[in-house]
């Protein structure tokens, strides 16, 4: 089991790369945003902004959720910002 | 700007920098000024003139939601934050011009000009002057309306008074709409490609 400074550590590879700390940041300004938006604002490739939205998936820091919208049955992925949970 | 501060900014009034839905309003009060100018002639107008601006208005409202659903095809969609949809800050504006209505009402209006333009003045600045001047178009229209205060106090014929109040309104909406698109379009420009160079 990982100690308290180990688990910061942690936490802070993943919010301090740039990439991720921009998209922490739009999505701490709103309720949700879908991909398009995130990527506009970031101009991350589609790639890297879905591995960058995986690891704060995986780190508990965003709820992404996927869903159909319109005829043309498209996924749009919406990304909101979760607090982290501290005891 | 540093880099957070726009993601923050354009994140947070993005619904706001929509400008171009306002685009159609300013149009429509335009038209309406040239009728008045008789630059514009519309049939059935002369005795029909408030069907043509009720039409106009309604027209308006749905290319406006025509152009909120292009800029979220162009630029993405999000759900602002509890109170930051504009909401509050209209009800806000409504409740200072009725306050100033009141006073006005009372008699204990402080000021020559009538209370509604001068609250709006008021929201203008503010507008204009908030969030280090991003918005700094909003001063052209606070001083437009500032200057039709005082075209008030020409003694013009009512007519003339009623032109020259859509121009302004009209215009207002146009510089409001133009520089809000403007500045949205820039602060969503991609940042350089070494902001996030390397960044696995």
């Amino acid at each position: 089991m990982p100690g308290p400074l180990e688990e910061t550590a942690s936490l802070d590879r993943l919010v301090h790369e740039p990439s991720r700390l921009a998209i922490l940041t739009a999505l701490s300004a709103c309720r949700t945003a879908d991909y398009r938006f995130l990527q506009v604002l970031t101009g991350l490739s589609s790639g890297n902004l879905s591995n960058h939205l995986a690891k704060l998936e995986e780190g508990g820091l965003v709820t992404i959720e996927k869903s159909f919208r319109g005829r043309m049955r498209h996924t749009v992925e919406t990304a909101s910002h979760r607090e982290p949970v501290t005891d | 700007m540093t880099e957070l501060d726009r993601i923050r900014y354009v994140t947070q009034y993005y619904a706001h920098l929509q400008g171009l839905r306002l685009v159609p309003l300013g149009l429509l009060f335009l038209a309406a000024a040239a009728w008045r100018s008789g630059w514009l002639v519309l049939p059935g107008a002369a005795d029909r003139a408030e069907y043509w601006f009720v039409g106009g208005f309604w027209i308006a409202i749905g290319v406006s939601f025509w152009i909120r659903a292009r800029y979220q095809r162009q630029f993405g969609h999000l759900r602002p934050l509890p109170g930051r949809n504009g909401f509050w800050f209209f009800m806000g504006l409504l409740a200072c011009v009725l306050g100033a209505l009141a006073l006005e009402e009372v008699g204990r209006w402080p000021f020559a000009a009538r209370a509604p333009l001068v609250v709006v003045v008021g929201c203008l600045m503010y507008l204009g002057l908030a969030h280090g001047a991003l918005r700094k178009h909003y001063l052209i229209v606070a001083f437009a309306v500032l200057g039709l205060i005082g075209a008030q106090r020409l003694g013009l014929s009512p007519d003339r008074e009623q032109a020259l109040f859509d121009v302004v309104i009209g215009g207002g909406l146009m510089i409001a709409g133009l520089g809000d698109d403007r500045l949205l379009r820039r602060l969503l420009q991609s940042p350089s490609s070494e902001v996030y160079a390397g960044t696995p």
